[in-house]
């Protein structure tokens, strides 16, 4: 018989499944450093069949009910990404369904986490930068909220993500999309643009882009939102405003995925993609699939 | 000492819950049908179903498999269930478009397939292709796997138009 050669459960690891997020963050304090919260336990699997190290502690948080809420504007950190994708939410919050349906596979998605995928420091995770374009704020397990952005930049310690919130409604005129760029269907991504815009009588109000992947992590593009406020939604205006502001003087990330020098060259495309599908959908347009090609 | 819901039927297993579920299957529980392709989810051999959706059971930890049911390929003769009909007419299908060549990922792709057909009655060409984009085969081309699934849907016999 073959045999497994995975680590992971062989090493006498203890496996805990609390049931409230109360009993969850009182287990992880008093087991210290050597645990580790997992949502569908995916990515720590993963990585200890790469041969990593497993925590000698895996807190599992799927027996937490109160956290697979998918509701506009309130998403539980336990929503897997297979709820996600089915869901139908149109304006901005579909930018998160179009990112949902493009990682992975379905296997990956069954079990897989929003809050995993945002907690896990994954710096190709698919999800952040929609959340980022939505502007979201992470809910902690002690009840402070940080903004998604933030979160990123300085952790979260040992608290857990229990849900994320955002105000971009469908009714205030916001539309989203993601768009991924991965070499194969089960690849991490090359590149990951996600937006939302909202825009009256042709000319776009507000926007916001952010990009993953493409950098060390992913982050917003503070001045092509701004030079997109004022600007006709239209394919030539949007073009003109990229190729103008540009993606000059970031450091494009070089990994086993892509070389630097390629995603300095999709990253305009990418980005644009992203914006055309935004406008092209509309505030109530049918959800895509977050995969096309460029 | 847990209890895992597998196939219908309860089974006592002792493995770490840590332990990954393809282990348990097939080292404990001696069902071998779920296949150790890669063992870190690229190749989906291993693919099974945990409440109908499909899992990887090389990165499912048997923790989190025991609050579900489990079904493999194994899983039914198809007398007086639903479920185990289908995978019976899907087993039918791959046999007779020929997209079965040595083996190794026939089981992932079955169940894959499962899942998909329980979710869209007629799911298109490129639905077909996302639904198996964690079902690797390095045989077939996929052109006949993709036929057999198609041709569920249609109702035909495929190479029968």
């Amino acid at each position: 018989m073959l045999v497994v050669q995975t680590h992971a459960g062989r090493l006498g690891q203890t496996w805990h499944a609390p049931k409230t997020w109360s009993e969850a963050t009182t287990l992880l304090a008093d087991l210290g450093p050597e645990s580790a919260a997992a949502g569908g336990a995916t990515y720590l699997m993963w990585r200890a069949a790469q041969g990593e190290p497993m925590p000698r502690h895996l807190v599992s948080l799927h027996r937490i009910v109160a956290g697979r809420q998918c509701d506009e504007g309130s998403l539980g950190a336990l929503t897997t990404l297979r709820t996600l994708e089915r869901d139908t939410r149109y304006g901005a919050q579909r930018a998160l369904t179009m990112a949902a349906s493009a990682t992975a596979g379905p296997a990956v998605r069954t079990v897989a986490t929003l809050g995993g995928n945002l907690a896990s420091g994954f710096p190709q995770a698919d999800l952040v930068p929609a959340l980022l374009a939505l502007g979201a704020d992470a809910q902690l397990s002690d009840g402070e909220a940080v903004p998604v952005e933030r979160l990123l930049e300085q952790g979260i310690d040992r608290r857990l993500v229990t849900g994320v919130t955002h105000g971009l409604t469908q009714d205030s005129g916001w539309s989203g999309a993601s768009v991924k760029l991965a070499r194969r269907g089960m690849d991490l991504s090359v590149g990951v643009a996600a937006v939302a815009v909202r825009v009256e009588q042709n000319e776009i109000q507000e926007a916001r882009v952010a990009v993953g992947s493409l950098y060390e992590r992913p982050q917003r593009l503070t001045a092509i939102e701004a030079a997109l406020v004022g600007a006709d939604a239209s394919e030539d205006t949007i073009e003109e405003v990229l190729e103008v502001i540009g993606f000059t003087g970031r450091q494009f990330q070089d990994d086993a995925e892509s070389t630097g020098t390629y995603r300095a060259r999709i990253a305009r495309p990418l980005v644009r993609k992203a914006l055309l599908v935004a406008l092209r959908l509309g505030p109530n347009g049918e959800p895509e699939r977050g995969d096309e090609r460029l | 000492m847990s209890r895992l819901l597998l196939n219908g039927r309860a089974v006592e297993v002792t493995s770490n819950a840590v332990t990954p579920l393809l282990d348990v299957l097939r080292e404990e529980l001696g069902d071998t049908s779920p296949k150790p392709g890669c063992l870190e989810g690229r190749c989906g051999a291993c693919t099974v179903l945990l409440d109908g959706e499909p899992v990887l059971s090389c990165l499912l930890p048997l923790g989190r498999a025991l609050d579900g049911q489990i079904t493999t390929v194994r899983g039914s003769t198809g007398e007086g269930d639903p479920a185990g009909h289908r995978l019976n007419e899907i087993k039918a299908a791959f046999a007779r478009a020929g997209a079965v060549q040595c083996g190794i990922c026939t089981p992932g792709m079955i169940l894959a397939t499962s899942a998909l057909v329980s979710e869209r009655d007629r799911p298109t060409r490129a639905e077909i292709q996302e639904g198996l984009v964690n079902n690797l085969c390095r045989c077939t081309g996929y052109a006949k796997i993709l036929d057999a699934v198609e041709s569920l849907a249609e109702g035909k016999q495929p190479g029968h138009g």
